[in-house]
């Protein structure tokens, strides 16, 4: 089976595939700020029913629930250029590939974490809002101070699936143009073609990633039990 | 301005794209059924903490959560073929590999990959019903097998339901992935035509808007289904 399949190639090119896990770091992190950032003003939106805009983040909501991470990423990386075009601004080769795939991130995992900071707002006792305004806060400085603290020391464990998920996703990004490791994979395997070992050491790797995201997720709900009493 | 969006543009390419909808969705449900068999079979493995094949398992349901589903698609595109190879090299029997359907690789792919997730949901669901239920069984005479089968599966199937709904809009959206190992199927058919007719975004959008519309479909079909089956779920009723 030498031919087949060869170690060795696996262990001479685990180095050079690894060093391209710069960019799938980097768009996870930013991903998952801007999509916490996001999910947390729509969660409220939703919660508090403003007019206009609960019905479009309901539809929002829905939209990026119900169509696959890789169409989205398609008609934002493709599809707006081509809008932005249609509008007048002709330098669209100037607007980095990057950016794109960061809004799209972004707003990706905005939607589902809207989701679990809106069931996670809701579990924080109504009382503590009460409180907050009669000890004269403004509902922000009542949110921000109180409530959201709160809220997110619920939601930890579910934002923390959310991040591996996130994590999951960046393996779909090379079809639009970044080089992270899966290209280099690819153009690799395209000159040696031993395909296989290449993608093990991706898989070895995202493998890796996913245990760091897992601790790191235990090491803070562990921080932030915030005195409650459980039941262990 | 130019115009942007043309309707009777749209009308054509969803003409063109609607065909794909019965493939994906028959990938789909492949898939399911035979992650389903794959899930039941792991989760008792697991339970019953079989010698050999209970730490195998338990890898097995690791590694499919924590793997993307592009990565198993290729991973099982690529190591197939090196399989058969080396099976028919050492046994002599020529087996035309090139001949099987990239469609076969897929479903594989995300069978394997599904199986993990269900695998972890029939765990959940077999430990919700009580303990007392299989030694009930057991105290009047059932082997395991039969009670497993006849009192917890039906009752496990309840509590699980909602959650494989959820498994199967999510396997909807991963088949979008296998066109990546050259599956024709619906996001396959969406990049050939786009790459075509050079309308980028009217064609993604009326992709976008036929998953938006399956997803909603078979969400209220879902519905209607655990309507049904609420009427054997235990707990606080009215």
């Amino acid at each position: 089976m030498g031919s087949y399949f060869s170690f060795d190639y696996m262990i001479k090119s685990f180095p050079i595939l690894l060093s391209y896990i710069d960019v799938t770091i980097i768009v996870t992190i930013v991903a998952e700020i801007f999509g916490i950032l996001i999910g947390c003003v729509v969660a409220l939106i939703r919660i508090n029913k403003i007019k206009v805009l609960n019905q479009i983040c309901f539809f929002y909501i829905s939209f990026i629930r119900g169509t696959p991470f890789l169409v989205q990423l398609y008609l934002v990386c493709f599809g707006l250029p081509q809008l932005i075009q249609g509008f007048g601004y002709q330098d669209i080769r100037s607007i980095p590939v990057l950016l794109f795939v960061f809004f799209i991130m972004a707003v990706h995992s905005g939607a589902y974490i809207a989701e679990i900071m809106r069931s996670s707002i809701l579990a924080v006792d109504k009382g503590q809002l009460e409180a907050a305004h009669s000890v004269g806060m403004s509902s922000y400085q009542a949110y921000i101070r109180i409530i959201l603290p709160q809220a997110f020391s619920m939601a930890i464990p579910a934002i923390g699936n959310n991040v591996i998920g996130t994590l999951k996703s960046t393996s779909l990004i090379f079809n639009v143009g970044i080089v992270d490791m899966l290209r280099k994979a690819e153009l690799m395997g395209s000159y040696s073609y031993r395909h296989l070992e290449l993608y093990i050491d991706v898989a070895i790797i995202y493998v890796l990633l996913c245990f760091a995201v897992q601790a790191v997720t235990r090491f803070i709900e562990r921080r932030t039990i915030l005195g409650k009493e459980v039941a262990l | 301005m130019n115009i942007i969006i043309e309707p009777y543009i749209l009308m054509e390419i969803f003409y063109k794209l609607v065909r794909y909808v019965p493939v994906t969705l028959a990938i789909a449900v492949t898939s399911m059924l035979l992650a389903s068999i794959l899930g039941i079979l792991v989760m008792v493995i697991r339970m019953k903490k079989v010698p050999v094949l209970s730490p195998i398992a338990d890898l097995y349901v690791l590694l499919g959560r924590a793997l993307p589903t592009m990565i198993v698609l290729y991973i099982v595109f690529f190591a197939l073929p090196i399989i058969l190879m080396v099976f028919s090299e050492s046994t002599g029997k020529k087996f035309d590999f090139n001949q099987i359907p990239a469609v076969t690789f897929a479903i594989i792919g995300l069978t394997l990959s599904t199986g993990a997730y269900l695998a972890e949901i029939f765990r959940a669901a077999v430990q919700s019903v009580e303990k007392g239920q299989m030694e009930a069984a057991l105290s009047i005479g059932m082997t395991w097998w039969q009670g497993f089968y006849r009192i917890i599966l039906r009752q496990a199937a309840v509590f699980a339901m909602p959650l494989m709904a959820n498994q199967f809009l999510n396997l909807i959206k991963n088949t979008s992935i296998a066109f990546m190992i050259t599956v024709m199927e619906l996001f396959g058919a969406a990049n050939v035509l786009s790459a075509s007719n050079n309308r980028y975004l009217e064609v993604y959008v009326v992709v976008a808007l036929l998953y938006w519309g399956t997803s909603i479909t078979f969400e209220k079909i879902f519905l209607v289904i655990e309507d049904k089956l609420a009427f054997f779920k235990k707990g606080i009723k009215q």
